[in-house]
């Protein structure tokens, strides 16, 4: 059985923070920590544990934030904008090569992989 | 040629058998009957219902799911120890403890069923060696019997008392022998409040509520089963202490009232239900004073072991909203504890019993500076001593040390000679198989082997190879092979 969080399917035993944490594009272990302390969920509470109002509660906290599809638009909106002003790390990026300096000799698999005008994430 | 061979094989074989590499189970197999109807096709799917779908298959299962440690307490196989009547040891009692010095002893029925409950009996023990929880009356039990136990009439400000020492030296068994021997002093009528860890409060495990009217975090699902323990350890005290007010509570919108000099503390115990309440309540805190004002007539032994997982981390994996750390003190059982400690909360008649460990990780100062054994050092960081809790332990002339002593050679000597008698020790001549060709000397001792000679040699062996440790001893007479 699993918990639905914003139309994420999480499993039922697993801790609170974890399930939001590794389930939650743009939620890690510290959000999801914070956004467990305001509610008033305690540490060691598992997902199947929650009720209605806790639920809606972290929906509530999390539609606060920036997370999951809105998160990735503003990625690809960031890289988008580098590419329309001319900048090097956006014509890096179209290029699907690394942004950051490192070498590309060799390897830069994961920028391959990765680096796109829509980046894959 | 080998073509031809192959194609003449393969005219022998039936239509039917398309890409085998041996076609001699085909051949010889039935032949087909004439007219026979084909096998009814079987529907496929989860739900099958067949004749008698209401019985249900016995589980073949393991012997049990969980791991090791917890696998020996859960499988009972104390059920298959040497039965203790027949090695006639003793109960351990107040009265005459000089006579059963030196000796194994066990508990009285009623008193192990108590210590049971409230968690005196720990992991690692290995209980499941023995029919019942046994542990020997040492020279640390007699000097607690002293300093602590016969100070129980007076007031517990004056009694409060750590027990430390390195690690399986007995800290944990004194606790229980000191609870039973409060317990033989007074016929069971004291108030055992023991506190198997600290960590169960401060781990995240219980859910808390912040409540306003005692500034502290209440913590419902740790209260209600720690009371649960409380008061099946102390039933028959509990029924026989009348209340000395008056409590209103709801259980499902219906108002009880307890009336005082009518109820009993007991029935506050087993009806009240606001002590797992997620809700602002005073139910702990009015037990607590019952307590208090009972402690004239009846002695409160208050014990916490562990005591170092509040000394060396005394912030809790709960937090604020703004994502602090809540510290123990801002707990109401933390606070009771610390309260106890410095001696703020105080029965008239009792005494506060506690209890380090060395397992709970890094070690901070506090302890020691708290218990007057280091100088306390102004630079060390808050991380390293915390003040607050080092000067709940210094508070009221403080709390007194006891050092917990290894076992003697003669004490250690008793107890290998207890592990002997029910077989947890094996003396015999040599391991069974023996992976070593042996010398000369050893062929002769082990021709002519004497038990009782055998016995002393391993004594004086595990004696200076533990130093009288008695977790060592008991690991080496236990886990040898």
């Amino acid at each position: 059985m699993a918990i639905h969080i914003l139309g994420k399917a999480i499993k039922h035993n697993v801790e609170v923070k974890y399930g939001l944490a590794f389930n939650i594009f743009g939620v890690g272990l510290k959000t999801a920590e914070q956004i467990c302390a305001r509610i008033g969920i305690y540490p060691k509470m598992r997902m199947n544990q929650l009720n209605e109002t806790q639920i809606m509660a972290i929906n509530k906290e999390l539609s606060d934030i920036t997370v999951e599809g809105h998160l990735k638009q503003k990625v690809w909106d960031d890289i988008k904008l580098k590419r329309t002003i001319g900048s090097y790390a956006g014509l890096r990026h179209a290029m699907g090569l690394p942004v950051r300096g490192q070498k590309t000799k060799n390897n830069a698999r994961t920028a391959k992989k990765l680096n796109k005008l829509e980046r894959r994430l | 040629m080998l073509r031809s061979v192959t194609t003449r094989a393969l005219a022998r074989v039936p239509s039917r058998s398309v890409r085998s590499l041996s076609s001699s189970n085909i051949l010889l197999a039935p032949k087909k009957k004439q007219g026979a109807q084909p096998a009814k096709k079987l529907k496929q799917g989860y739900n099958k219902k067949k004749d008698g779908a209401g019985e249900k298959k016995a589980k073949a299962g393991g012997m049990t799911h969980l791991g090791f440690d917890d696998a020996v307490r859960a499988l009972k196989f104390e059920k298959l120890a040497v039965k203790l009547d027949s090695l006639e040891i003793g109960k351990l009692q107040h009265n005459g403890l000089e006579k059963l010095q030196q000796s194994v002893v066990k508990y009285d029925d009623e008193t192990q069923f108590a210590l049971f409950r409230l968690g005196m009996f720990k992991k690692f023990q290995h209980h499941e060696m023995f029919e019942s929880p046994i542990s020997l009356v040492s020279n640390n039990t007699s000097k607690l019997s002293n300093e602590f136990i016969d100070q129980l009439d007076g007031p517990s400000i004056n009694n409060r008392v750590c027990l430390i020492g390195e690690k399986g030296t007995g800290k944990s068994t004194l606790l229980a022998q000191a609870a039973a021997l409060a317990r033989s002093k007074y016929n069971n009528e004291v108030i055992l409040l023991h506190l198997e860890s600290p960590l169960k409060i401060t781990e995240g495990s219980s859910d808390y509520f912040f409540n306003k009217s005692l500034t502290k975090f209440h913590q419902p699902m740790f209260t209600k089963k720690w009371l649960y323990k409380l008061r099946s350890a102390n039933e028959t005290i509990f029924k026989k202490l009348k209340l000395t007010r008056d409590i209103l509570f709801t259980i499902k919108k219906q108002e009880y009232t307890l009336k005082k000099d009518e109820n009993t503390v007991w029935d506050l115990v087993y009806k009240n239900k606001d002590f797992g309440k997620m809700a602002s309540t005073n139910a702990f805190q009015f037990l607590l004073e019952e307590l208090i004002h009972h402690s004239k007539e009846v002695p409160v032994l208050a014990s916490i072991d562990d005591i170092s997982v509040i000394t060396t981390n005394p912030n809790t994996a709960y937090r604020h909203t703004d994502l602090k750390k809540i510290h123990v003190s801002e707990l109401e059982i933390g606070d009771l504890i610390l309260k106890l400690i410095s001696g703020e909360v105080s029965f008239s008649k009792g005494g506060v019993l506690l209890g380090e460990s060395k397992d709970s990780g890094k070690d901070t100062h506090t302890l020691r500076v708290g218990l007057r054994l280091e100088q306390y050092d102004p630079w060390l960081k808050a991380y390293e001593c915390d003040n607050t809790i080092a000067n709940k332990f210094l508070a009221n002339e403080g709390v007194k040390v006891f050092d917990v002593k290894n076992l003697s050679s003669e004490e250690s000597t008793e107890l290998l000679e207890f592990y002997e008698a029910t077989g947890a020790l094996k003396v015999r001549p040599y391991p069974a198989k023996v992976h070593k060709t042996l010398t000369a000397v050893e062929q002769a001792e082990a021709a002519s082997f004497d038990k009782t000679l055998h016995f002393e040699k391993i004594a004086k062996s595990y004696y200076t190879i533990t130093g009288g440790n008695p977790r060592e001893l008991l690991k080496s007479s236990v886990l040898s092979y």
